[in-house]
């Protein structure tokens, strides 16, 4: 009677203890400094500094960072932007690139770490699905195809510093779009990343219709060979968890706020990598 | 976890049984017992103006632990209720909660409170204050009447967040990106037992106790 109640004891702590991998901890829309601030997002500055938070130990509280890429139909130009809603200019995305690249290269020269954990720096790299204010706004094939080569090339961007560096490096495509993400994928078939840097295309899951338009089900990305989802906590059904785990991919989870329904999600299902606003308090969740 | 819920709230309605049969013999149930009516109080507590109860807040969203304990107490339809999170012990989160509710005639009850979370950060605790509405519905009593439930949705927004070395965080809604993750639905469920408190000269008195052991089943069963 006791060992049958030991070993029950123990057979519900061993499916009860979650994964002791720490997930990657991705900053959102290259803005989580905190207080979350949406009006930030992907900004030059927001993401500055950004990569430059720290913990006391001088690592960075972050292991990657989230940038989007907006390509602007009126203007064929592809912006460092999450929308258009922001009054003002938009750089193009090489301006991102550049201060991540600038501020890898400097704590590489001198020997500093590069991510929280010690893994390989990521970029995800998000391509919006629209190209104009209008979220209804959709890309032409053409226009679908320049965004494709614009998302490739942040890859080389990314890539080739990183190999002069001999650091690795993963960049992740993601959108709520299957067919960007297509294209992403014809793009990539002629670009040789090299050895030290990991390329995987992620489906992005979020607030279900009717209440947004972007989240398409998984049957949506049937032609794109997905590696990695990286859905919302709050908005996933157990089901589609279920689907993913069938499908063997790699499940995230994105945020704009955290609340106590998020971190508990974190608990209890250990996803690999979170992507938050607030990446000081997710560090401090993450660690305890 | 469920388990452990069901096993507590059945520990509970047989603390429930225990009261009931602690109470005096009923002298004439065809008698003193008032007709069964559908809204009709439970035996014990109640049937009386004022009570105090004690019950487990149940809920199976993440939103706080999945078993919290209620203290509170009642006056007419008037409820104020503190809500304690012992499973703090599990993983240091501890979500506070004070409602107050009007528990109507109809078995639907409105809803409106506080809650405070405090979540472990790098200089102490980050506190999460949140603003509860919601609605509940009253569930057949059972344990002879002596526990009584209740169903509920609740709306809960994170207001501010605050402490724990991090800035001040006030919610805006100046989109849906700063406000989405901070309002959220959940259902909950609540048993309550409860105890009468003083007896006033106009309420009708002992008569809870009266029918509490042969009260019929159905007597217990609200709207």
């Amino acid at each position: 009677m006791t060992r049958s109640l030991l070993c029950g004891l123990g057979l519900l702590a061993s499916a009860c203890t979650p994964s002791s991998v720490v997930p990657a901890l991705i900053c959102h829309n290259s803005n989580c400094v905190e207080p979350a601030n949406p009006d930030e997002d992907d900004t030059v500055d927001a993401l500055q500094a950004s990569l430059d938070l720290e913990d006391e130990d001088g690592r960075p509280l972050i292991d990657g960072v989230e940038i989007d890429t907006f390509w602007h139909g009126e203007d064929a130009r592809c912006l460092f932007a999450h929308d258009l809603e922001r009054p003002g200019e938009y750089p193009e995305v090489g301006a991102a690139v550049d201060v991540i690249n600038a501020w890898l290269d400097e704590r590489h020269a001198a020997g500093l770490p590069l991510t929280h954990e010690g893994r390989a720096f990521q970029v995800f790299v998000e391509l919006k699905g629209h190209v104009a204010r209008e979220k209804s706004a959709r890309h032409s094939p053409a226009q679908r195809a320049l965004h494709a080569d614009c998302a490739v090339s942040v890859l080389r961007a990314l890539g080739d510093a990183a190999t002069a560096d001999a650091r690795p490096l993963k960049v992740v495509f993601t959108s709520f779009d299957p067919a960007l993400l297509g294209a992403v994928h014809e793009a990539l078939a002629d670009v040789d990343s090299g050895n030290l840097v990991e390329v995987r295309l992620g489906g992005l899951f979020g607030i279900p219709p009717p209440l947004d338009s972007q989240t398409l089900p998984l049957e949506a990305f049937a032609d794109v060979p997905l590696d990695v989802v990286s859905i919302h906590p709050h908005w996933t059904r157990q089901a589609a968890s279920a689907a993913f785990a069938s499908e063997d991919l790699e499940v995230g989870y994105w945020m704009f706020s955290a609340v106590p329904e998020t971190l508990q999600s974190i608990s209890a299902h250990r996803p690999s990598f979170v992507t938050t606003s607030e990446a000081r308090l997710l560090r401090t969740f993450l660690d305890r | 976890m469920r388990a452990l819920s069901t096993l507590c709230l059945l520990a509970v309605c047989t603390a429930g049984l225990a009261h009931a049969d602690d109470a005096p013999p009923a002298t004439s149930p065809t008698t003193t017992a008032p007709p069964p009516t559908t809204t009709a109080p439970g035996p014990l507590a109640w049937s009386q103006p004022w009570d105090v109860h004690v019950g487990l807040n149940l809920r199976t969203d993440l939103g706080v632990h999945p078993l919290r304990l209620d203290i509170g107490g009642r006056i007419g339809a008037f409820d104020a209720t503190l809500v304690l999170d012992p499973m703090v012990l599990t993983d240091g989160q501890m979500s506070t909660d004070l409602l107050l509710q009007y528990r109507s005639d109809l078995g639907i009850d409105g809803l409106v409170g506080w809650r405070t979370t405090t979540i472990g950060a790098l200089d102490g605790p980050q506190y999460q204050q949140n603003l509860l509405l919601g609605a509940g519905l009253e569930l057949p009593r059972f344990c002879d009447g002596a526990i009584r439930g209740q169903w509920g949705l609740e709306l809960a927004m994170t207001v501010v967040k605050h402490g724990g070395g991090l800035p001040e965080e006030v919610i805006s809604f100046a989109s849906g990106r700063h406000y989405i993750d901070l309002v959220n639905f959940a259902m909950f469920a609540r048993f309550e037992f409860g105890w009468p408190w003083g007896t006033p000269s106009s309420s009708p008195a002992s008569s809870s106790s009266s029918s509490s052991s042969s009260a019929p089943a159905a007597e217990g069963v609200t709207p």
